[in-house]
């Protein structure tokens, strides 16, 4: 499987025999990919291609690259409207911020039930009719994995639309749970070792 | 209603079976629930969820799981879970400890033939 950040370069041999010396033509390549590795371009196949043969004349040359499509989410932060339909797009983030951590998919799917109980918490029970936003942060710290859920409404524990499986839930996945709620609004923070996410 | 998951009601040997494909969370939990309601036939024995390619959920939907066979066994009637062992859904539910209220099973068959058991065995 391609890691992501990682580029695979398929070509024909017109690409590299247009130098008409073969060894010639593959070291021009290489340098070629790997000053389009550099620059974020666009369309990398096209970039190294020009690179390579420039603009002689050429035939029987293709390129084809292929990338996976995220750039790894090392740390996230996103504000959200406080609505229903924001929690599918938080665990779109969240996913590229697990997957950036090196999380399994077995274990990026509990986690998400855990980070997805705050945040529907939040959601729903923040804000009065007036509305508001949350806000979730993710970053990776000496091998823990750290998500901050965070809304300037008020907590309310207590009213568990969860019929009272939310915080076993959430407790249930990640160990170190801590809410820190103040008139300023409520910060809920999940702090889990990278390696003991389970599964 | 939202696209982010399907509910799909079939019925296996007279028993209604309802398959959740995709996403269930506080968007269309209560598009969930309808579709548990109008699955119950009165005249059958039960009624079995089918959580195999289910890719989310939480306790909201654990919630109304453990509400819904409340409200069954009222009627006489059982819910049955599909939840394959090292599955996602199997490891939320017992998290939650659900099993303890709604059983859950490898396999449709198997759910099957949990609700027809007749009441009391």
């Amino acid at each position: 499987m391609l890691s992501l950040g990682s580029t695979l370069v398929l070509y024909t041999d017109g690409l590299v025999e247009g130098k008409r010396d073969k060894l010639l033509g593959e070291e021009a390549l290489f340098a070629a990919i790997k000053s389009v590795a550099a620059s974020n371009n666009e369309n990398p196949a096209e970039a190294i291609a020009s690179l390579t043969v420039g603009t002689l004349p050429s035939d029987d040359v293709a390129v084809l690259t292929v990338s996976p499509a995220l750039r790894p989410l090392l740390e996230l932060d996103l504000t959200l409207p406080a609505q229903p339909q924001s929690g599918k797009l938080f665990r779109q983030a969240l996913r590229r911020f697990y997957l950036a951590a090196g999380l399994s998919e077995a274990k990026i799917q509990v986690l998400q039930v855990a980070t997805g109980e705050a945040i529907t918490n939040s959601i729903q029970h923040a804000y009065g009719v007036r509305g508001g936003s949350v806000r979730v942060c993710g970053r990776v710290e000496s091998g823990k994995l750290i998500v901050e859920i965070r809304d300037t409404g008020r907590w309310r524990g207590a009213h568990d639309d969860g019929g009272g499986y939310g915080l076993q839930v959430l407790k249930g996945i990640v160990q170190d749970v801590a809410i820190d709620s103040t008139d300023q609004g409520t910060t809920v923070r999940l702090t889990q070792p990278v390696g003991r996410v389970i599964t | 209603v939202t696209n982010q998951a399907e509910f799909i009601t079939k019925q296996v040997d007279g028993i209604n079976v309802v398959s959740v494909f995709g996403e269930v969370d506080i968007a269309n939990v209560d598009e969930f629930r309808t579709c548990l309601e109008k699955a119950a036939d009165d005249r059958a024995p039960g009624l079995v969820v089918d959580l195999t390619r289910t890719a989310y959920f939480d306790s909201r939907t654990i919630a109304l799981l453990a509400d819904f066979a409340t409200k069954l066994r009222v009627h006489r009637q059982r819910i049955a879970l599909v939840a394959p062992a090292d599955g996602f859904a199997a490891r939320i539910l017992q998290i939650a400890g659900l099993p303890l209220i709604v059983p859950a099973f490898q396999s449709v068959i198997d759910a099957i033939n949990s609700v027809r058991e007749p009441a009391g065995t």
